[in-house]
C-alpha cells in the first residue's frame, strides 16, 4: 500500500511544478547538525523548518537508493545515499566540516535525510527518504566533503542480541559447547539444542583400560577434571584421588563404583565426569517445554521420561537460581543411553548346497592281515627266565617258565584298524598239560607236548596288545617258550594323501529376525534438546497483543526480533504494513516455528522470516516495512503519460536462466543438528506447472528449504508464490517521475494507464513507450526499487507473472476483478485457464 | 548617469569583534563576518546585544555602509554608532537609533564616511536573536555605462522535464540568483585606483562583496570571472572596466 502523506504534501506532489527543500539531519555523538541544500523561506525565518534552523552546506546530492528487492529471491539490498558538505566555512563549532572530526567521531553519525515542499509548516510534511549512518568519506578537501551512508538496516546487522557460551560464565561447560552460541527459538520449535553449561568435563580414554586395572591412566584432556572425583567410563563408574593436568592422567583408585560393573574399556571411550546436577540452557526464557531429548550414538533424539529431568521454563516463578531468565532443563543423572543387548535373533537359514568335490586322494592301507610280535611281559611269577627270548625271532632259544610258574607276553598297542579275529600262535614244549590264557587271563585252551611245537589260539576281537599267558600252577608243569607271534585280521584305518577341490555353489534359503533391542551402546552426555513453545511475549503483550502469548506469528516474531533483540523501538516498526500483514497470516494461520543457532546476520534472519511467511520485507528511511503477498493484489496506484518522464522507461526481462517450473521444498526442521543442514527438515512439498513444462520443457528448480515453517499448507503456499514468480520470464520496467511518485514505495502494486493530451487524440503514448508488451490498466507491476535523484524519483518495477498466479489454477483473477467491477465487458468469452498463453496473444475479446 | 557601489571590505573582518553573551554552539560570532549571508549568529537567549568592533589603535578605515542580512530583529529597538573610546564616554550616533519594522535586510549609509576606531550595533532585548552578517564597510562608487548597455538576468535553479504525455514538470531546487554584466567608466585615474583598492580587500576575488546596482538594490554578490580593463587613454585617464556579477544567496 502506498505510503500515506500529509495532505499538504498530497496536494503538492499533485501538481507538476514543485518547490522541493532536501535537507540533513547528522546527529554526531554531541552535537547535531542540521544542513540543506538550499535557501528558502520568509524573511526572518530563513531555512526554518518546523523550528529547526537547517544551514545550506549541502553542496550536491548523490542519487539516494532504497535498496533493490531482488526479483527472484527476495533478497533485499541495503539502502545508501551520499551527498558533499561544503568545507569551506564553520559549522558545527568548527572552523569547518573537516575539522569536527577531530571533534567527533564522524563514522556511524546517524543521518537522516528529508525533503519537504517550500511552504510547508507542520512536521508530518517533512518526509523521510533516507535513514541511515555516515559509512565513508570518499573525497576530502578544502572545499567539499563527500559523505556516503549506508542504510539504517546495515547497522542492524551485527545487533541481534545473544550470548555465547564462553570458559568465563560457564567455567564448567562442556568444551564441545564452548564457542557456541545459545540458542534462540520462536514460535512451537523442534529438538532446540541446549548448551551444556554445567555438565561435568568430558573427555576420553587415550589408552585400552582392563577390567580391574587402577592407577594412573592415561586420557586425552583431564585440565577440567577436579583434583579428585568419579568419572564414568562407558557404564562403569570409577573413583580416582589424583590427577596430573601436564601428562593427562587421572590416578584411578577404586572401579566398579556405585553399583556399576567392572568392564574393560576401549581406547577413545568418553569419559565423563560426574556431578550432582548437569545443566542445560537456551540463551532465553521459553512459555512451556513439551518434551526433552537425549541424542543416541546414532544421533536420534530420543524421548526422555518426565522423571529423568527438571525443566525450567526461566518465567519469573519458574527459574533456576543459576540461570536466571533462561530456559534450563537440570538431570541429577548424567544423561546417558544404555542399550542393552536384548535381543534375540531368529535365523530360519538353510543352505542348499549344489557344490560337488572332485578327489584326487590315494588311498594307502596297512593291509587286512598283520602279523606281529610281544615287546613286553605284563605279568609273571615264580622262576620265569629270558622271557624275551619268546620274540627275539630265534626259534633256537627259549624261555624257562619253571614248574607251576606263569609268565605272560603282550603287543605293541600301536592301533592299525578295527580287529575281525586273532589268532595267537605259540612255539612250545610242556612237561606235562598246560593251561594258556590271553593276557587279560582268560582261557585260550591248553598245551601238552614233549617237544618243541607251535600252537594257535584264535581270539576274535580284541586290543592289538592282547597277548598270551602260559601258566602251569594247575598241573604242576614246567615249559619252554620258544617263540609267540600273533596274526591279527582287521579293517584297516586309511590314511588319504594328495589335493581335493570344491565345484558348484551354494545358495542360502530362509531369514535372519532380529526381534528385541537394539545393538548395544552407551553414549554419555550425548545433545541434550526440547521441544519449546519458544519465546513468549510480555506481560504487556507487547508483540502479540496478548499478555504472556507464545511469539509465533511472523509479525510478531519481526516486531520481536527488531525490538527485543535488536534493540531498535516500535517507532521502526511500519504499524500500517505489519497489521495488514498480521490479519493475512491470522486468516491463513501463518505461524513459524525455528531456532537460532549461530550468530545471525540480523537483516538475513528478518528476510527469511518474510519470505517464509510469503511477505517481503524492507526498510524505508529506518522504518521496517512488511508487505504480504496476497493470491490477488491491489493496485495502489495508476500511473498515465503525464506522471512518467520522457525517453526514461527501460524494459527488459528477467532471465531466461530464471524460468523454473518444477520445485520441490523441505519444512519442518529439527534443530538439534546444530547446522543450517537440510537434511534436518522433516517433510517437503512439491509444486509444477505444467503450461510452463508445455513451452520449455521440465526446468528444475533449486531444492528448496523452508525450515521456519511448520506446517505443509504455509509450505505450500510460499512454494506456489515462488513458481508463479518463475514459471514464465517476467517484464521489469524501469522508469523515472516527478515527485508525484513520492508515495510509492517498494512492494507496491501500479498500474500503467493511457491519457489523452488532447480530446480525440489516440492515447497510445505510453502504450508505446512500453513498446506494446504491456496492457494499460490491466497488468500489474510490483515496485521493486526506489531512487531518488534530485529532481526524479526512479522506479523498478516487475510485472507479477502475468496478471496472477490464480488464472492458471482456474480460480479467479485480476481480469476477472475488473469484469466483475464493471471495468470490461466480456465481448468472446475464451476457454480461460486451459493452457492459454496469458500476456502474450490472448484469445481474449476484452470491451 | 547611473551609478553602482561596491562595498568590498567588512571592518569587522579586521577588527576585533565583540558581541555580550555567548553564541550557541555552532553558531560563532565569526559568522557575523565570514560573507555567507546564510548561515547565522545565534543566541538561545533574552537580552539585549551589542556587537562593538575595534579597528585598532591605527590603520582605521572609513565606514559609510552598515548591512545586517537574515535576521530576526523585527519590532526591535537598535543604533549604529560609533565611539574613539570604547563607548565609555564618547558614544555617537551614526544614523538616528530606529525600531525595526520587519526582518527584511537592513541597511544603513552615511552621506559622509567617518573614520572612527570603535564602532558598534545594538540590539534590544529579544528572544533567540540571530542574523547571518553585519557588514560595516566604505563604498566605491562608479558611473555604470548604457551606450554598452548592462546585461541583466536571472539565473534559475529550476530543473525541467517533459513527460511521455507531453506536458513538462518542474524541479524548483533554489531561488534565482541576480546575474549583472556592467561596463563601468572610469574617466579619472583616481577612480581607477578606488577601483583597484576595492578589489584589494576581495582576497584575490575570492571573497564575495556589496553591491548597491543600478536600481539601487542592495545585495551580496561575487564575481564571474575576473573584472576586465580596457583603457581607452593613455596613463589611465579614461578607463572601461567589464565586470559580471552573480548574486550570492
Amino acid at each position: 500500500m502506498a505510503k500515506t502523506l500529509s495532505a499538504f504534501t498530497t496536494t503538492k506532489i499533485d501538481s507538476p511544478f514543485v518547490d522541493i527543500v532536501r535537507v540533513v539531519n547528522m546527529e554526531f555523538s554531541g552535537i547535531t547538525l542540521n544542513l540543506c541544500d538550499r535557501i528558502w523561506g520568509d524573511a526572518g525565518s530563513e531555512c526554518v523548518f518546523n523550528g529547526t534552523l537547517y544551514e545550506p552546506l549541502i553542496v550536491s546530492w548523490d542519487e539516494i537508493r532504497s535498496g533493490r528487492i531482488n526479483p527472484v529471491t527476495y533478497e533485499v539490498e541495503p539502502s545508501s545515499a551520499g551527498f558533499s558538505v561544503l568545507n569551506s566555512v564553520s559549522v558545527g563549532g568548527a572552523d569547518t566540516f573537516a575539522k569536527l572530526f577531530a571533534l567527533y567521531n564522524p563514522h556511524f553519525v546517524t543521518i537522516t535525510i528529508s525533503e519537504f515542499h517550500v511552504g510547508a509548516s507542520a512536521a508530518e510534511d517533512l518526509e523521510d527518504i533516507f535513514k541511515g549512518n555516515t559509512e565513508d568519506f570518499p573525497e576530502m578537501t578544502t572545499d567539499i566533503v563527500s559523505v556516503t551512508c549506508s542504510g539504517f538496516e546495515l547497522s542492524i546487522t551485527n545487533k541481534f542480541a545473544h550470548d555465547m557460551v564462553d570458559a568465563t560464565t560457564y567455567p564448567d561447560a562442556d568444551p564441545d559447547d564452548l564457542g557456541k552460541m545459545l540458542p534462540q527459538a520462536y514460535g512451537q520449535a523442534k529438538r532446540v539444542p541446549f548448551m551444556a553449561v554445567d555438565a561435568g568435563w568430558m573427555t576420553s580414554l587415550a589408552q585400552n583400560l582392563t577390567a580391574g586395572v587402577t592407577g594412573n591412566v592415561d586420557f586425552t584432556d583431564v585440565s577440567g577434571m577436579p583434583s579428585s572425583g568419579t568419572i564414568q567410563i562407558d557404564a562403569e563408574q570409577m573413583t580416582y584421588g589424583s590427577k596430573s593436568d601436564a601428562n593427562n592422567t587421572l590416578n584411578i583408585s577404586a572401579r566398579e563404583q556405585n553399583g556399576t560393573d567392572d568392564v574393560d574399556h576401549d581406547l577413545g571411550a568418553t569419559v565423563a565426569e560426574i556431578q550432582s546436577d548437569y545443566f542445560y540452557i537456551i540463551g532465553h526464557a521459553v512459555k512451556a517445554f513439551d518434551s526433552v531429548y537425549v541424542e543416541d550414538a546414532q544421533g536420534n533424539q530420543v524421548l526422555q521420561p518426565s522423571g529423568n529431568y527438571t525443566a525450567y521454563t526461566g518465567q519469573s516463578g519458574d527459574e533456576h537460581g543459576s540461570y536466571p531468565g533462561k530456559a534450563c532443563i537440570k538431570f541429577t543423572v548424567l544423561p546417558i543411553l544404555t542399550k542393552q543387548i536384548n535381543v534375540t535373533l531368529s535365523d530360519t537359514k538353510d543352505v542348499d548346497d549344489a557344490i560337488t568335490v572332485t578327489d584326487n586322494i590315494a588311498y594307502s592301507s596297512a593291509g587286512a592281515n598283520k602279523e606281529i610280535y610281544p615287546n613286553a611281559t605284563n605279568a609273571t611269577r615264580g622262576d620265569v627266565t629270558n622271557p624275551a627270548y619268546a620274540y627275539d625271532g630265534n626259534e633256537s632259544s627259549k624261555c624257562d617258565v619253571g614248574l607251576s610258574d606263569m609268565c605272560s607276553w603282550v603287543f605293541p598297542s600301536t592301533n592299525y584298524g578295527t580287529i575281525a579275529t586273532q589268532y595267537l600262535w605259540i612255539l612250545i614244549e610242556t612237561s606235562g598239560t598246560i593251561h594258556v590264557m590271553d593276557s587279560n587271563n582268560v582261557a585260550l585252551g591248553t598245551i601238552n607236548s614233549a617237544t618243541p611245537q607251535w600252537f594257535r589260539f584264535t581270539k576274535s576281537g580284541g586290543a592289538w596288545s592282547l597277548g598270551i599267558r602260559v601258566d602251569g600252577a594247575v598241573n604242576a608243569v614246567s615249559a619252554d617258550v620258544f617263540e609267540i607271534k600273533k596274526i591279527v585280521e582287521y579293517t584297516p584305518t586309511l590314511t588319504k594323501t594328495g589335493g581335493a577341490s570344491r565345484g558348484g555353489a551354494a545358495t542360502i534359503i530362509g531369514a535372519v529376525t532380529l526381534t528385541g533391542n537394539s545393538v548395544a551402546d552407551t553414549v554419555i552426555g550425548g545433545r541434550v534438546s526440547a521441544d519449546l513453545q519458544a519465546f513468549q511475549d510480555d506481560g504487556s503483550g507487547t508483540y502479540t497483543g496478548t499478555p504472556n502469548a507464545l511469539i509465533e506469528r511472523p509479525d510478531h516474531i519481526l516486531k520481536h526480533i527488531i525490538i527485543d533483540r535488536c534493540g531498535l523501538t516500535v517507532s521502526e516498526i511500519d504499524s500500517t504494513t505489519y497489521t495488514a500483514a498480521g490479519a493475512f497470516y491470522n486468516t491463513n494461520s501463518y505461524v513459524l516455528a525455528f531456532a537460532i543457532l549461530q550468530k545471525p546476520n540480523s537483516r538475513i534472519l528478518i528476510n527469511e522470516v518474510a519470505r517464509q511467511a510469503k511477505s517481503i520485507e524492507a526498510w524505508e528511511s529506518g522504518v521496517h516495512k512488511l508487505i504480504h503477498i496476497p493470491d490477488v493484489e491491489t493496485t495502489d496506484k495508476s500511473l498515465d503519460g503525464h506522471r512518467i518522464d520522457l525517453e526514461q522507461i527501460f524494459t527488459k526481462y528477467t532471465d531466461r536462466a530464471d524460468i523454473k517450473n518444477t520445485f520441490s521444498a523441505r519444512y519442518n526442521r529439527h534443530w538439534d543438528g546444530y547446522s543450517n543442514d537440510e537434511e534436518a527438515d522433516r517433510d517437503v512439498v512439491t509444486s509444477t506447472n505444467s503450461i510452463s513444462v508445455t513451452k520449455y520443457g521440465t526446468l528444475q528448480g533449486d531444492s528448496l528449504s523452508f525450515p521456519h515453517i511448520p506446517g505443509s499448507t504455509q509450505a505450500q503456499a510460499v512454494l506456489d508464490l515462488t513458481k508463479s514468480d518463475l514459471r514464465f520470464p517476467r517484464l521489469g520496467v524501469d522508469f523515472s517521475g516527478g515527485h508525484y511518485l513520492t508515495d510509492l514505495e517498494r512492494g507496491d502494486i501500479i498500474e500503467f494507464s493511457n491519457v489523452t493530451v488532447n480530446e480525440g487524440d489516440t492515447p497510445t503514448h505510453l502504450f508505446d513507450a512500453l513498446l506494446g508488451l504491456v496492457e494499460m490498466d490491466l497488468h500489474q507491476f510490483r515496485i521493486i526499487d526506489k531512487i531518488y535523484a534530485q529532481d526524479a524519483i526512479k522506479l523498478e518495477t516487475i510485472r507479477l507473472n502475468p496478471l496472477y498466479r490464480k488464472n492458471i489454477e482456474g480460480k479467479y483473477n485480476i481480469l476477472l476483478q475488473k469484469i466483475i467491477e464493471g471495468k470490461y465487458n466480456i465481448i468472446a468469452p475464451d476457454d480461460w485457464g486451459d493452457g492459454d498463453d496469458w500476456g502474450d496473444s490472448d484469445d481474449w475479446s476484452i470491451g | 548617469m547611473a551609478k553602482i557601489k561596491l562595498y568590498t571590505q567588512n571592518i569587522l573582518e579586521d577588527g576585533t569583534v565583540t558581541v555580550t553573551g555567548t553564541p550557541d554552539t555552532g553558531f560563532p560570532e565569526s559568522r557575523l563576518y565570514d560573507r555567507a549571508i546564510s548561515l547565522y549568529w545565534k543566541d538561545t537567549v533574552t537580552e539585549a546585544k551589542n556587537f562593538i568592533v575595534d579597528q585598532g589603535a591605527t590603520g582605521n578605515v572609513a565606514v559609510d555602509f552598515l548591512a545586517i542580512e537574515k535576521h530576526n530583529f523585527n519590532s526591535e529597538d537598535m543604533q549604529w554608532q560609533w565611539s574613539t573610546d570604547n563607548f565609555s564616554s564618547s558614544i555617537n550616533d551614526a544614523v538616528t537609533d530606529w525600531t525595526q519594522g520587519d526582518n527584511n535586510q537592513i541597511i544603513k549609509t552615511l552621506s559622509t564616511a567617518l573614520t572612527k576606531r570603535y564602532w558598534r550595533t545594538t540590539l534590544s532585548s529579544m528572544e533567540n536573536p540571530k542574523c547571518s552578517e553585519i557588514f560595516m564597510s566604505y563604498g566605491y562608487e562608479f558611473k555604470v555605462r548604457f551606450d554598452s548597455p548592462p546585461r541583466l538576468s536571472d539565473l534559475s535553479n529550476t530543473q525541467w522535464n517533459q513527460t511521455v504525455g507531453g506536458l513538462e514538470r518542474s524541479t524548483k531546487l533554489g531561488d534565482n540568483r541576480r546575474v549583472r554584466n556592467y561596463s563601468i567608466l572610469l574617466d579619472t585615474s583616481s577612480e581607477l585606483d578606488n577601483f583597484r583598492a576595492a578589489m584589494d580587500y576581495l582576497d584575490d576575488y575570492s571573497k564575495p562583496f556589496y553591491i548597491k546596482d543600478h536600481e539601487s538594490d542592495y545585495w551580496m554578490c561575487r564575481f564571474q570571472g575576473t573584472p576586465q580593463e580596457n583603457p581607452m587613454t593613455d596613463e589611465n585617464a579614461i578607463t572601461t572596466i567589464d565586470i559580471n556579477l552573480i548574486e550570492m544567496l
